[in-house]
Formats: C-alpha cells, sequence, structure tokens
C-alpha cells in the first residue's frame, strides 16, 4: 500500500504538471495520457551468483507524454511497477524482484513511414528495486540455498523507438520497445509494451 | 480534459492496480535427508572412512557425507541429495584376514568402493565389499564407454550379481570365522561370506607363491582387490589385462609371481572359497558340499566379466600321487628262517613278509624323516601327492587333505586321521606310533592294510592301499660265555671215588646261561639240546701179553749146468729138475758186461706184530711156489773154445757161483759146436735155471710172552643227554613255568637257564692188578682210573614274540645255539 500510494501521488504530479503546462503554451492537444502493457525480459545481477532471465508482465505502466515547444521533439515519461519472479535452479539464484519507478526519456520523431509516426529517445530510468525469496534448488527443487533480501536505488539509461497509430477520436495506439542500460547492474530490462493514449 | 475523463482514466488505473501481480515467492521446502547404511567387508573393516560421493556424469563428484565404520563394519551416513548415483568409498581402517588371521590395515591408495543409486530422502543399504569393488570397476568402464552412469551402474550391477548369483550391494556377508553367527540356513549371505572368505584363502596361496615371509602382509585381499578393480576399469573384462602404469598400453597383470586371468579369477572365487570351507577357519556349520554347486557356477561362467568363452576345469580330477614307485623306503623281508633279504617296499607286499625285529616297532624318539627312518632301520612307505585345481593351476598343497588308516585283518585298530606332509611328502612309518600300539602282535599271516584317502578342496579323492604281513622276531640273543657257567662240579669233586657207583643215573644242572631281556617286548623261548653228552672211562688194565711177527724172507735156487764138451759128448747142456741136486745159494755172480758183481739174496721182512692170547707161537703159512728170478741186467758173458782143426764151441752164460774157465751156471744159451772135421754144427736152445720163493716163519718179539700192566680208555662207554630245563626269573627268584614248553620272558627281566642232564649207568670195575710180574692169564684185570662226563655247552634256545600265548605256535622262531665245547666232570682214582 505504501507503494502503491507512492506511485499515485507521482503519477498525479506528473500528469497535473503537463496538462498545466498545455494549457497555458499548447492550446493544441500535444499532451497525451496512457496506460501501458508490456513484458520485459529481465535480468537481475545478483552478487551471489548468476540468475535466471525471466520474462515478466509489466501491467501497471502510467504514460504521459508531451511536445517540446511544437518541435519534433517530446518527452516520455512513465511511472511503472512491476515484480519479475526469477526461477530458482541449483546454480541459479531464484528470487522475487520487484521495482517500481519513473523514466523520462526524450523522443525525437522521425518519419520514415509516411503512415508511421515514430519517436527515437533515449533518457533515464530511476527505480526503487528489492529482491526478495532469494535462493537456489536442486533439480527436484528443493531448497538449496536461501539468500537474504535486499534492495536499493538504481538508476539505468535507456533507449527507446515508439511509434504510434491514431484511434478515432483523442485516442492513440503505441507500440514501445525499449532497452534499460542499467549503471550498477542490478536489473537490465528489454522492453516491449503497448500503450493507450489519450490526447488531450 | 473534464474532471470525469479523470475519474474515468483512474478508476482505470485501480482497477489495473488490481491486476497487477501481488503474489510472492514461498522459499522451497528443503530436501529431506535420506541415510545410506551399509558394512564394509573384507573380513569386517573396522574404523574406516565412508565417503559418499555424487556420481553425476560418471565422475567422484560432491562428497555428499562421510562416516566411520564400527567393530562390525558397519556405517550409517545421513545425506541431503537428490536422486543420483552414489560413489561409496571406504579406505582406512583395518580387517582381519580370514585365512590367516593376520590384521591389515588399508594402506593409503587402497580403497573399496561401491555404486548405487541414491534415492533422495530415503534409506539405502550399501555393501562395500570386493565384489562391489567390482561392480563399481565394471561401471567406471562402462561410463569411460560413453554409457550413462545410471545405465553403466545398472548393468554392472546385473553382470556382477549374475557372476556371483548373489546381490552383492544388498547382501550382508557373515563372517565365517565367527563361531557365533547364529546362522544355521544356507544362504546368499553364507554364499557371500564364503566368497570374501576365498579371496583370503587365495592370497595366502599367493603370499606363499610370492614367498612372503609373512602372509598376507603385502599379497592380501584388500590389495587384490585394487588388482580387480584396475582389471575391469581397463577394458572392462576380469581377464587379467589391464593398463600399465602410464596407462598407455594395456599388459599382463599380476599379483607378484601370480599371473592373473580370467581362470585365475574364476577358480580364486571357487575353488579357495571350498578350501576355506574345509579349513579349520571355517567356524560355521556350513561345509564344503553347501558350497559346491556354487563354486562349478563361478568355475563355469562364461560371462561377458570374465570374456571367457569356455568354462573352466574345476578341478574334477582326483589328486595324484607323486612317484607311485621307489618312493618307498626299503625294508627287510623275511626269509622264513630268521634270516631277511633287504628290497625296497612295494605298495603291495605280498611276496614276503616283512622282517621286523621286535626292539624296532616303536619310533620311541626318532624323528621322521627319511634320514632318521633309514639309519634306524624302520622302513616307511612314502608318496608325495599333487592337484590341479584346473586352469593350470595347482592346488596347494596345504589345501589337499590326506588321511590314513591301519587295519589288520580288516579291522581297524587306528581310524582315520590327518598326515602332514614331511618335506614335501608324506611318510608313514612302520611303527607303533603311526600304526596301532599293538601292531606288533600279529601272527605272519595277518594282513595288514594301510588306508590312505587323498581328498582335495573341492572333495575329490584317490585312494591308495599299501599292505604287507610280517614276521616279527625277537631280535638276535647273545649270551656270552662270561654268562655261561658250569654248575655241577661240587656233585663230582665231593664224591669218593668209591663211591663213583653214586653218580650213575643222576641228574644234575650242569650249565646256567644268563641273559637279560633288553628288546622291550616279551617273549618266549623254547630249549632244547640234542647234543650227545660223552662218557670216558680209563682203566688199569693188567694181563699177559705175546707179540710176534711173521717174518718173509726169499730163498733162491740154482740149477747148474756145465757145458763140458768133449769129441764124443756132444749133447746138449742141461739140468734135471727132478734128479739134479740144487744150489741154494744167498749169493750170485751175475756178468755186468765188464766183470762179474755178486748179486745178494734180498733181505726178510716183517709183518706188523700180532697179539697171540698164548705162550705158543702159532703155525708157520707154507712157502709160495717157485718162480724165476728176474735178470738183473741183459748183459751175459759168451765164450769161444776153439780146438781147431777138431772143433770149436761157442756158448753164452751167466749166473754162476765161482769163477772158473767154464763154470757152471744157471743160464746158457746159443750154445754152437762145430765139427771141423765132420763139417757139422750142433746147435741147442738156451737153458736156464735161476729160481726164488719165500718163506715165512712167526717170530716173538723180543720180551713176549709177559704180563703187561697199562692204562685203557674203554671203548663205547654210554653216551648221556639233556632231560630238563629250568628257568629262574632273577628279578623275582621265581622259577618261570613253561607252557607247552615254552617259557615267557618278562621285559627287562633278567633271566637264568639251567640245563640238566642224566647220568648214565656206567660199568665199574674193581678187578686185581696187584701180580704184575707173574700175572699168566690172556683175560685182562681191569680197575677203574678215571671217569669223565663231559657235558656239552650247547643249547638251543627258540625265541619267538609275544603275540599271544596262544599265537606261539603260529610265530616265526629265531633259534639260537649258545655255549662251546663242553664241560668235564671227572672222578678220578
Amino acid at each position: 500500500m505504501k507503494n502503491a500510494k507512492l506511485i499515485a501521488g507521482m503519477l498525479i504530479s506528473i500528469v497535473s504538471s503537463s496538462t498545466y503546462g498545455a494549457a497555458i503554451g499548447q492550446p493544441q492537444r500535444t499532451s497525451m495520457l496512457g496506460y501501458s502493457i508490456g513484458a520485459a525480459l529481465v535480468s537481475v545481477d545478483d552478487p551471489a551468483g548468476g540468475t535466471e532471465d525471466t520474462w515478466t508482465l509489466q501491467p501497471i505502466t502510467l504514460v504521459y507524454t508531451a511536445r517540446v515547444w511544437r518541435s519534433s521533439l517530446r518527452y516520455w515519461s512513465e511511472l511503472y511497477y512491476y515484480k519479475a519472479m526469477l526461477d530458482a535452479s541449483s546454480t541459479k539464484i531464484g528470487q522475487d524482484a520487484e521495482r517500481y519507478g519513473m523514466r523520462l526519456s526524450l523522443q525525437k520523431r522521425l518519419r520514415f513511414i509516411p503512415t508511421l509516426t515514430t519517436w527515437f529517445g533515449a533518457g533515464i530510468d530511476i527505480s526503487q528495486e528489492k529482491f526478495t525469496a532469494r535462493h537456489t534448488v536442486d533439480s527436484d527443487g528443493f531448497l538449496i540455498n536461501a539468500y537474504p533480501d535486499r534492495e536499493g536505488a538504481n538508476v539505468a539509461g535507456v533507449i527507446n523507438v515508439v511509434s504510434e497509430w491514431s484511434l478515432p477520436r483523442n485516442w492513440m495506439i503505441a507500440a514501445k520497445l525499449e532497452q534499460s542500460i542499467p549503471t550498477d547492474g542490478r536489473i537490465t530490462e528489454s522492453q516491449a509494451a503497448v500503450t493507450l493514449l489519450y490526447r488531450y | 480534459m473534464t474532471a470525469y475523463k479523470y475519474l474515468y482514466f483512474l478508476l482505470t488505473i485501480t482497477l489495473l492496480w488490481g491486476c497487477a501481480p501481488g503474489d510472492s515467492t514461498e522459499l522451497p521446502d528443503e530436501r529431506p535427508f535420506g541415510t545410506v547404511t551399509g558394512n564394509a567387508v573384507d573380513g569386517l573393516i573396522v574404523g574406516a572412512q565412508v565417503s559418499i560421493y555424487s556420481l553425476k556424469n560418471g565422475i567422484r563428484g560432491l562428497k555428499l557425507g562421510e562416516a566411520t565404520t564400527d567393530d562390525s563394519g558397519a556405517y550409517s551416513v545421513d545425506i541431503q541429495s537428490p536422486n543420483q548415483p552414489i560413489l561409496i568409498e571406504v579406505s582406512g581402517g583395518s580387517y582381519i584376514e580370514e585365512a590367516t588371521g593376520t590384521p591389515v590395515s588399508l594402506k593409503d591408495g587402497q580403497t573399496l568402493l561401491a555404486v548405487g543409486m541414491y534415492k533422495s530422502g530415503q534409506t539405502h543399504n550399501f555393501m562395500v565389499t570386493p565384489l562391489t569393488h567390482l561392480v563399481t570397476g565394471l561401471a567406471e568402464y562402462k561410463t569411460a564407454m560413453g554409457m550413462s552412469v545410471e545405465s553403466a551402474v545398472e548393468e554392472a550391477r546385473i553382470t556382477v550379481n549374475q557372476f556371483f548369483s548373489l546381490d552383492v550391494g544388498d547382501t550382508k556377508p557373515i563372517d565365517i570365522t565367527d563361531e557365533n553367527s547364529g546362522v544355521n540356513v544356507f544362504g546368499d549371505d553364507v554364499l557371500y561370506g564364503f566368497y570374501l572368505a576365498g579371496l583370503s584363502d587365495w592370497t595366502l596361496w599367493a603370499s606363499n607363491e610370492n614367498q612372503e615371509n609373512q602372509p598376507h602382509t603385502i599379497y592380501n585381499s584388500i590389495a587384490l582387490s585394487q588388482i580387480f578393480y584396475h582389471d575391469l576399469l581397463s577394458d572392462g573384462l576380469l581377464n587379467g589385462i589391464g593398463f600399465n602404469q602410464a596407462n598407455t598400453e594395456l599388459e599382463p597383470l599380476g599379483f607378484g609371481t601370480v599371473p592373473l586371468n580370467e581362470d585365475v579369477y574364476r577358480l580364486a572365487f571357487s575353488l579357495h572359497m571350498l578350501a576355506i570351507a574345509n579349513s579349520a577357519e571355517n567356524k560355521t556349520s556350513f561345509v564344503v558340499n553347501d558350497l559346491l554347486d556354487a563354486a562349478n557356477n563361478i568355475a563355469a561362467q562364461t560371462s561377458l566379466l570374465v570374456g571367457a568363452s569356455d568354462p573352466v576345469d574345476i578341478d574334477n580330477q582326483a589328486p595324484t600321487f607323486n612317484n607311485n614307485t621307489g618312493t618307498h623306503s626299503l625294508a627287510r623281508f623275511s626269509n622264513g628262517d630268521g634270516n631277511y633279504t633287504e628290497a625296497a617296499l612295494e605298495d603291495v607286499n605280498d611276496s614276503a613278509a616283512l622282517y621286523v625285529e621286535t626292539d624296532n616297532v616303536e619310533l620311541g624318539s626318532v624323528l621322521i624323516n627319511r634320514a632318521t627312518l633309514d639309519s634306524n632301520a624302520i622302513p616307511y612307505f612314502a608318496f608325495g601327492v599333487s592337484d590341479q585345481m584346473g586352469g593350470g593351476v595347482s592346488t596347494d598343497p596345504q589345501d589337499i587333505t590326506v588321511r590314513v588308516q591301519y587295519q589288520r585283518n580288516n579291522q581297524v585298530l587306528n581310524p582315520w586321521r590327518n598326515l602332514t606332509p614331511i618335506n614335501g611328502e608324506y611318510l608313514i612309518p612302520l611303527a607303533s606310533e603311526t600304526l596301532s600300539s599293538d601292531w606288533h602282535q600279529s601272527i605272519p599271516s595277518d594282513e595288514h592294510l594301510i588306508e590312505v584317502v587323498v581328498t582335495d578342496i573341492v572333495g575329490n579323492q584317490t585312494i591308495r592301499n599299501f599292505s604287507f604281513s610280517a614276521d616279527f622276531y625277537v631280535p638276535t640273543l647273545t649270551i656270552d660265555n662270561s654268562n655261561i657257567s658250569d654248575l655241577g662240579a661240587d656233585i663230582f669233586s665231593t664224591t669218593a671215588f668209591t663211591d663213583r657207583d653214586n653218580l650213575n643215573d643222576i641228574q644234575f644242572a650242569s650249565t646256567a646261561y644268563t641273559f637279560t631281556n633288553t628288546t622291550g617286548k616279551s617273549f618266549y623261548i623254547n630249549l632244547s639240546d640234542n647234543s650227545a653228552h660223552t662218557t670216558t672211562q680209563t682203566v688199569e688194565q693188567l694181563v699177559r701179553e705175546h707179540l710176534a711177527q711173521v717174518k718173509t724172507s726169499t730163498e733162491w735156487r740154482l740149477g747148474l749146468m756145465t757145458p763140458a764138451p768133449t769129441p764124443t759128448t756132444n749133447e746138449c747142456p742141461d739140468f734135471d729138475i727132478n734128479s739134479g741136486t740144487w744150489a741154494y745159494p744167498t749169493t750170485v755172480l751175475n756178468w755186468t758186461g765188464n766183470s762179474w758183481e755178486a748179486e745178494q739174496v734180498p733181505g726178510p721182512t716183517y709183518a706188523n706184530p700180532e697179539s697171540i692170547l698164548s705162550d705158543t707161537l702159532p703155525l708157520s703159512p707154507v712157502p709160495l711156489g717157485w718162480n724165476d728170478v728176474p735178470d738183473f741186467d741183459q748183459n751175459f758173458v759168451v765164450t769161444t773154445i776153439n780146438n781147431s782143426p777138431s772143433w770149436i764151441l761157442t756158448y753164452g752164460y751167466d749166473y754162476i757161483l765161482t769163477q772158473t774157465i767154464s763154470p757152471p751156471a744157471g743160464y746158457m744159451f746159443a750154445w754152437a759146436y762145430q765139427d771141423i772135421a765132420a763139417g757139422t754144427t750142433i746147435s741147442c736152445p738156451q737153458k736156464r735155471f735161476f729160481h726164488q720163493r719165500e718163506v715165512y716163519n712167526y717170530e716173538s718179539l723180543s720180551g713176549y710172552p709177559t704180563p703187561v700192566l697199562s692204562t685203557a680208555t674203554l671203548p663205547n662207554t654210554p653216551e648221556f643227554s639233556t632231560v630238563s630245563y629250568a628257568v629262574m626269573d632273577n628279578d623275582t627268584g621265581l622259577e618261570i613255568d613253561p607252557v607247552n614248553g615254552w617259557y615267557q620272558i618278562p621285559v627287562g627281566h633278567s633271566i637264568t637257564t639251567q640245563k640238566w642232564v642224566a647220568t648214565p649207568n656206567l660199568t665199574l670195575h674193581n678187578d686185581d692188578i696187584s701180580d704184575v710180574s707173574n700175572f699168566p692169564s690172556y683175560t685182562p684185570n681191569v680197575y677203574d682210573k678215571t671217569i669223565t662226563w663231559s657235558v656239552t655247552r650247547n643249547l638251543n634256545m627258540s625265541l619267538v614274540h609275544d603275540s599271544g600265548e596262544e599265537n606261539i605256535p603260529l610265530m616265526p622262531v629265531r633259534d639260537i645255539t649258545f655255549g662251546e665245547g663242553a664241560m668235564d666232570y671227572l672222578i678220578t682214582r
């Protein structure tokens, strides 16, 4: 619940500030708010040993994006939360990797195809990570070793590409591919997501 | 954006939030512990380190647990492991070799291994033995050949189990040296125990082959197990072929000097299992027969484990006797007369009885070996034995049992007993200690039989019999002259001559013979003396004697012829033997060719004197007839009287008495008268009249007839004989009573035998011999002077061994004669 409140607070603050900016400087509707769902290939760099990469669903990602002064640039911000469960083996440390944070990237629109709007961006990812139930198991799934939980903040660089398609009325749908590169190596994430955006 | 749109957006977020992953991972349970228990057995291995390793991928992996074996070789290890093949290693500790009782400590690098499939959380029982060591070696080989470890372990386990017909990994072998094992039912555990003990026995044999001073020090079961493992690991076959130390090439393997091959292994497991079962080390109630099927099964194995195509010959051959002839000792064979002929003993000695002297029927302190038995003249049967186990391997002599039984006349006197080899051969001296204490109490017709049964460890038997009969002779008894004494002298010396008739017809002990029975056995004696003792009776006799002799004289006669020719008497010269006068000369002249020599008539000769029982001489014999005196020579005189011109007379002559011009002669020849005027010649035949004859006359010898007093020995005095004997036991002071003439002589006793004789009835003489000058009678008067009774010291003693009173007539007899010369008992006037 604490985490939920924190995320909700971050989300409201981002959306509120963007809305406020658009209202005074951009009569055009360039701000979009959306919800994204995706899957990420998560790799955890565990100091106790190797881990198994795992695909995990990223069910809750709130997106806010807005143009930067009518340019072909915009920023793309996300508040996200997910929890990845890494399988354990005798050599790989299984664990629950819980992560929430905010990504902010600056994107530039490049139009390679007339009907397709594609944004390429780069930015940073600031997150809070928590690794629990760290353990190894034998081939039969019996616990071999259990490791203490660990947690900490993570700063990573991200690059992404987003393609958008307009939907009727103010809705848009976007597909995003993103790669995060952590600075401390805790979690490396390759993500694909679909985002439903509402332009307002 | 309107407010409801915010609201709608937030509602959506809330809904999606509910879909967010909220479950947390629960930590899995830890793997449950399993237990691996078992026993380390090569003999019970105590104080050994038992380590259990993971055997994933066929290589020794993580150590899963460890323990130390207790006094019963048992171990128990709790491990926490997934299902996987495991390797159990036993190292260190010590065990006791079943075959020798030798404690053996496992050296560094010596291990026993076992493999098995571990099931997580379960309890397992894994034996670790030399046979599981085999399983491990084979499994590792199969793994190295690319087989999965699980399959390799399973196939190795099945192969080895089939080879030994038991589950080597699960069965706990019994300790066959433990008399308190309490196992009474034959099962895999018993068989397993005997297999392992058989290895100990085989390594004992191999240790001896390697001339190891302390058996099982180097060449022991654990060392052999290492070779098993290496052999299998090298090529997957228990065939004695394995990698060299550099692991570069295969080469023959050996156990010291003992080369290894598949047959050796099979024999090691089979025959020596039987051997140990047949030994004193086997404290169980199970015997060789219980194991024969298993032994045969092993020997017949042609499985992949040994790579052999032919079953090994498991010693279905009986042991053999070596040197079947010529090894027995020399023995004395009786000639039946107390003498013997020396020859070698045969198995069957039915041509002659053995000659055995009763002071040599026991060994006493004689050491049983050829040299001492030979030097003590104790005969013995000797033989060696050998046995082929099969596969070119000889049975250890220690594993060959030789048993012997002695019987006489089909009656067992000494039942079956084991015989111990001496210098590699078996000797059976013919003595009380080895046959029977009363073996010598036998009669010659008794049949002595020594049965020998040789049994190998499989139970194959060979029987050999030795038979003989025996003449038991009392050794030659010697009684020298110092132990022979004459006893009767006092009788004669104390009898007055005038009482000499008291010495007629008396019995007295004449001679004593003393000896001691040192033969060590009692015996019987029988005494005899067939000697004719003699008497000598010397007398003085007075008798008139007349000695005369016949005198033989030669007498010549000569008929002399005169030639005397006249003109008117021209008759031939002649002599008329009827009317002529014979001359009886004692000398005749004989012409020798040169001169006349006088020839004398031969002198008289005398015959032996004769005793004439009268003073008158007997008549002389009649003279013999006349016959010619032989010519003395062939020379004769020839003379011619020439009275020409009237006549001429020529003639020859010899044997004249006097020399004249024309002497008369006894011999004339070639007489011829030539009448010149008439011209005629008259010749005459030769004439010879020279004869001789012998004339006899009795003449008394000088001094005869006259009385003569002389000493004479009477002829034909009677002989006398030994009539009885007395046998005295000097130790008891008692006389020994004979039984049917036989006296029993106790062992060690001093014995004196006496010979008794009976004097004859002599004719005694007491005539008067005092008239020496005028005794007129030619019938003598006789007066005893000396009487001598001469008793020979001969004593014939027959000795027979005491084989029972009833057997005396059946026993061989030694006849001995004692005594020399004779004892003269005399009485004299």
